[in-house]
């Protein structure tokens, strides 16, 4: 699975059977551009959380499963939240090898030319939350269900970025499997 | 060994964290630090002397990122197609 191929092609089969909407593509392809412009080379899970939480702004209501995004800002994880907490996750990170954050203007470079792959993370996610969509004996896998996929992870980047933010990860995850539920 | 899920702030969480950091560092470091080299007159052999790599790997991750841009690449021997 490649992030150009889930973000192009209509009707992926997923493992279990499902299709891949035309809400998750739409959420793979933002996520890839989350992921380009911050010059990384793969799609990670915290760049689909950002493409979801990217949602509650003008384009609320686009997001899955009831707005899988508004519920997730009702609990405190909005956008700009996110990304700041993912900034201080890396500092923090960086900070445990005893190497001090590089100020912004020495990363800067020209962006890769090629689509970011799909990292191991983001897969997961994506795994999860067709188990998710399948419990649910639904056809089609929802944001909501890839919110859940990506909060149901315990270790990592996106846990990590939680914690340093103050958010409860079962908390939101419970949030959203409950308004998945409900919809 | 205890099966409880491990907090995925400090202990080894964190240094496992570091390792992720430190790579993904590295790569954006990389990028700016060739870009720069280049811009700044270097050739693409002395960039590559300089990372410990040879010419190829070099041209193999970077060429063709900076082949769009206002770098002269031609005065370096290098082909751009």
């Amino acid at each position: 699975m490649s992030a150009s191929t889930d973000g192009r092609t209509g009707g992926h089969q997923g493992r279990s059977g499902q299709s891949i909407g035309a809400e998750v593509r739409a959420l793979v392809r933002l996520a890839t551009a989350e992921a380009e412009r911050r010059g990384l080379p793969a799609v990670e899970a915290e760049h689909l959380m950002l493409a979801l939480l990217a949602g509650t702004g003008s384009t609320g209501g686009t997001a899955g499963t009831g707005g899988a995004a508004a519920v997730l800002a009702a609990e405190g994880l909005d956008y700009d939240t996110f990304a700041r907490a993912l900034i201080a996750e890396r500092e923090n990170s960086l900070r445990a090898a005893g190497v001090e954050p590089v100020p912004a203007d020495r990363l800067v470079s020209t962006g890769r030319q090629s689509r970011a792959r799909f990292g191991t993370s983001a897969r997961q996610a994506l795994v999860a939350a067709h188990r998710v969509s399948a419990s649910h004996r639904r056809h089609n896998m929802r944001t909501g269900d890839v919110a859940a996929g990506i909060l149901s992870s315990s270790l990592g980047t996106v846990p990590r970025a939680l914690a340093y933010a103050g958010l409860d990860r079962s908390r939101l995850l419970q949030a959203v499997v409950s308004a998945t539920q409900e919809a | 060994m205890a099966s409880t899920v491990p907090d995925p702030l400090g202990g080894p969480a964190d240094e496992l964290a570091a390792v992720v950091a430190l790579r993904e560092l590295a790569d954006r470091l990389e990028d700016a630090a060739v870009e720069r080299a280049l811009r700044a007159g270097w050739s693409w052999s002395q960039v590559a002397e300089a990372l410990g790599v040879t010419r190829q790997a070099v041209h193999k991750k970077h060429l063709r990122r900076l082949a769009g841009t206002d770098i002269d690449l031609r005065r370096r021997n290098v082909r751009v197609d």
